[in-house]
């Protein structure tokens, strides 16, 4: 308790420092002038602690934990590592990973492995559980995903993981020493996503999807580590009932979904795309969202993103320290990152899953078409597309809002009622659409985010009604769940989609097919819907189908028929046919530019969907040429935006010679 | 009940933590020495990962790990009261390991010169604080100030948060807020860390 200066006067520098900082800056001088009297050093004590007060600066906190945790990882290193793990022998420690330690072993001279012995308190049951689930994740097989190989329970009862062994650095780390550029980015998110999405097709959710979880290799592969590792030791099992396990499932914050951070839902594949969100964020701007999204924090609307901040450090700004409880509540997402790739991430982002991106396909696809610079063949019909844009932009409407959409139903059943007595109900029924999408579509239809209602149960309840008010009118039935089948789209519910455009064909098929028109759009834009959830086998006869249809109704040359077969050559694009698509590609191109005008962006994300089917079957010299024409034309269309079209070309010709 | 049998009840009670915690929270002053020592193993036992659970993060957290200490030691209800004072102890005792640590470490490396990684030596304005130079400002702030140093040990060390400080040291929270300021101000100027 006594010190060199004394207690009284450090207590007498305490009192003086806490009257002065509550004081303004202004004040300050005046204050001690007279408090101090003429004990300079006591003013000069007084005054460096004042110059080094600043509670709102996390610079301190940082440094000290940093200081401390690394003492404590230290400790950790120093522990002993064992000579064997079951019959594998140790080479080495190769890394602390969040759940364990990790070695690379070997056994009976195979290829070494990384042997992760976990720490947990799992328990009897949690044992089994582990056992359960280690033989679902071995049977994992993709080449973006390190193998689960064997495991078990060292002597001491710990249970531990066998898994391939991969020699790679962390997917952020990995970017920056590349100086990749964004296109090369999202390329290689890409295959993450593919990898991820193999997983959730056999129900295997990451959970626990970051940087460090995901290694490039030499070769620019990446693959992930640790899939399904955090549910074997979640708490969902026999710890869960404690009161003190919510603090035993703490993830890794930085990229762990709301679900999962407040335990508010069910943790589902949709936890994997909002950490994939984060991480896309942080691969895409060097930055992470919440980073983006706080005020005081200045940042360009629009980041370049050709030449991306990269080699900047990370940047990760303090978060209140966690004391294990509230510490991270009503966390909103919003990044600024313009344009569609921000709507990208955005999505991924969202805080209600039921919100997000419905799986990685859809993220993927995404950025694709973002890739490409295909919106308009991704979502061919403009007012469909505005108006799922709007919803999309406005995910969560108010009560009032969805009062509204109903009331435009509503509106839409009315004027097909009276319709009824007029001579043709198809235009109606065009009215009844042009209205619906008017008004959903309207410059201020932005709602304010609240109440519970949100799109979907809007579109619930368009398909409801319509299913109800409309059962003796099926030509119009099939015309409206055809719209209402593209909102689902457009909204990631692709399950729905395809059940009301099923629906529309029922429909339309009861109308006698009277207006089959309306079922080849149905038909082709089920086709499409499959298409995205990657169902290519399904979506193929059905694009087949519809394209015909059309081309019996309105013939080849038409904008409609030339989507069809722009969506069929995708389909089979996807599925390796590139000899057949190509043509298909180049007919629709003509087909686009003939109808709509050479000057149309359709026109050039054909001529770029055929540029590359060239580039992949490795005719560069077509690619080429192809390439060049659809930047003319972009240039026609955008005037010099050199940076856009540049973009392009290097995209479609795939091999960065970009030809000025 | 008689006599023998409670006593016999006690000795046994007494010998877990939980128990000794009790004790000394009773004005037992030989079960702190034996609550300090098993949490010395304990918390070095955890930070081995030789056992206990750890959260699914890449650092290993000296909070999580008093947490974690308080887990796995305590097996039975508290008070809040002693929960504050078994966190306190324990933010103290992880103090102890990390600090023993590291002396033993510039021991063994460096001889007994260690290398100082202090902020002004480092390229880029960071926030690098050198372990063995927190521990010896910390130790200049106790003789100045013996409670602000305590507030910001459990505050650091232990990541406690203000009801619980004020409850370990028997002070108000404004007391805790007051305290913490002044202390981080004169770790600042002590450590000389630049605003980040």
């Amino acid at each position: 308790m006594t010190g060199s200066a004394g207690p009284g006067r450090w207590a007498r520098v305490s009192e003086l420092f806490e009257t002065a900082s509550g004081l303004p800056a202004s004040a300050r001088p005046l204050f001690l002038d007279s408090a101090c009297g003429g004990d300079a050093a006591l003013r000069t004590e007084v005054e460096s602690l004042l110059a080094c007060d600043l509670p709102d600066d996390p610079a301190l906190d940082i440094g000290v934990r940093r200081a401390l945790d690394g003492v404590a990882a230290e400790i950790r290193a120093a522990a002993p590592a064992p000579d064997r793990i079951g019959p594998y022998r140790v080479l080495s420690r190769i890394g602390e990973g969040g759940m364990g330690t990790v070695y690379l072993a070997e056994r009976d001279g195979d290829p070494p492995v990384a042997v992760k012995v976990i720490r947990g308190l799992i328990g009897e049951d949690g044992l089994r559980r582990f056992r359960a689930e280690r033989q679902m994740l071995a049977s994992l097989q993709h080449p973006g995903i390190a193998r689960l190989l064997d495991g078990g329970t060292t002597g001491g009862g710990l249970p531990y993981l066998v898994m391939e062994h991969v020699d790679g650095v962390p997917i952020d780390e990995y970017c920056a020493r590349q100086a990749l550029g964004v296109t090369d980015r999202i390329h290689l998110f890409r295959r993450v996503c593919d990898a991820v999405s193999h997983a959730h097709r056999s129900l295997v959710v990451h959970r626990d999807i970051k940087p460090s979880n995901i290694l490039v290799a030499a070769d620019g592969s990446p693959k992930l580590l640790d899939f399904g590792v955090a549910k074997l030791l979640s708490g969902d099992g026999t710890d869960a009932d404690t009161p003190t396990a919510p603090s035993r499932r703490l993830l890794t914050p930085d990229y762990a979904s709301p679900e999962q951070l407040h335990g508010s839902g069910p943790i589902t594949t949709s936890a994997d795309v909002y950490s994939l969100g984060v991480l896309l964020c942080e691969l895409v701007t060097g930055t992470r969202p919440e980073a983006l999204s706080t005020p005081g924090l200045k940042t360009p609307s629009t980041p370049d993103l050709k030449t991306p901040g990269m080699a900047a450090p990370k940047t990760r700004p303090a978060r209140p320290i966690a004391n294990g409880r509230g510490a991270s509540a009503g966390r909103v997402f919003r990044p600024g990152i313009a344009g569609d790739l921000g709507t990208i991430v955005r999505a991924a982002l969202e805080e209600d899953p039921l919100r997000r991106y419905a799986s990685v396909d859809h993220l993927s696809a995404d950025l694709q078409r973002y890739l490409e610079r295909r919106p308009i063949l991704a979502r061919p019909s403009t007012w469909t597309y505005r108006a799922v844009r709007f919803v999309r932009r406005n995910r969560t409407a108010t009560a009032v809002a969805a009062m509204f959409a109903i009331v435009v139903v509503g509106f839409a059943i009315a004027l097909t009622i009276s319709a009824r007595r007029a001579a043709r109900e198809r235009d109606a029924a065009e009215r009844v659409t042009a209205v619906l999408v008017r008004l959903l579509s309207g410059p201020d239809g932005r709602v304010q985010e609240r109440g519970a209602a949100t799109a979907r149960d809007l579109v619930d309840r368009g398909v409801e009604q319509v299913r109800r008010d409309l059962r003796d009118q099926p030509a119009l039935q099939a015309r409206l769940f055809e719209t209402l089948g593209a909102m689902y789209a457009g909204l990631g519910l692709v399950d729905r989609a395809e059940a009301v455009l099923q629906e529309s064909m029922q429909a339309g098929r009861a109308a006698g097919g009277a207006d089959s028109q309306a079922g080849a759009r149905t038909m082709w834009r089920l086709a499409e819907a499959l298409r995205e959830r990657g169902r290519y086998a399904e979506a193929e006869p059905l694009a087949q189908a519809a394209y015909d249809m059309s081309v019996r109704l309105v013939g080849a040359r038409n904008p409609q028929s030339a989507q069809m077969i722009n969506t069929l050559g995708m389909i089979l694009y996807a599925r390796g046919r590139q000899a057949e698509a190509v043509p298909m590609f180049q007919h629709a191109t003509a087909i686009f530019r003939e109808t709509l005008g050479p000057d149309h962006p359709i026109v050039a994300a054909g001529l770029a969907n055929s540029a590359m089917s060239l580039r992949d079957r490795g005719d560069l010299a077509g690619a080429e040429a192809l390439a060049r024409e659809a930047l003319t034309l972009r240039n026609r269309m955008f005037g010099q935006a050199l940076a856009e079209t540049e973009r392009l070309l290097a995209q479609v010709a795939g091999n960065g010679s970009v030809p000025k | 009940m008689g006599p023998i049998h409670r006593t016999a009840k006690l000795a046994t009670v007494a010998a877990t933590p939980t128990g000794l915690l009790q004790s000394w929270r009773g004005g037992n002053q030989d079960a702190l020495n034996g609550l300090m020592a098993l949490l010395y193993d304990e918390l070095t036992r955890i930070a081995h990962g030789a056992m206990g659970a750890e959260r699914h993060d890449h650092t290993l957290q000296t909070r999580a790990l008093v947490h974690e200490a308080y887990l796995r030691l305590i097996d039975a209800e508290v008070e809040i009261r002693d929960r504050a004072h078994f966190l306190a102890l324990a933010a103290r005792t992880m103090r102890r390991v990390l600090t023993d640590h590291a002396r033993a470490r510039v021991r063994v490396k460096r001889g007994g010169a260690r290398v100082r990684v202090s902020v002004t030596d480092l390229p880029a304005p960071d926030t690098a604080v050198d372990y063995l130079d927190l521990e010896n400002a910390m130790t200049r702030l106790e003789s100045q100030d013996a409670r602000a140093a305590q507030v910001l040990e459990l505050h650091f060390y232990g990541g406690l948060d203000y009801d619980e400080t004020a409850e370990a040291l028997g002070i108000s929270r404004a007391t805790v807020d007051r305290d913490l300021r002044l202390g981080k101000a004169w770790l600042r100027r002590e450590l000389r860390v630049e605003a980040g």
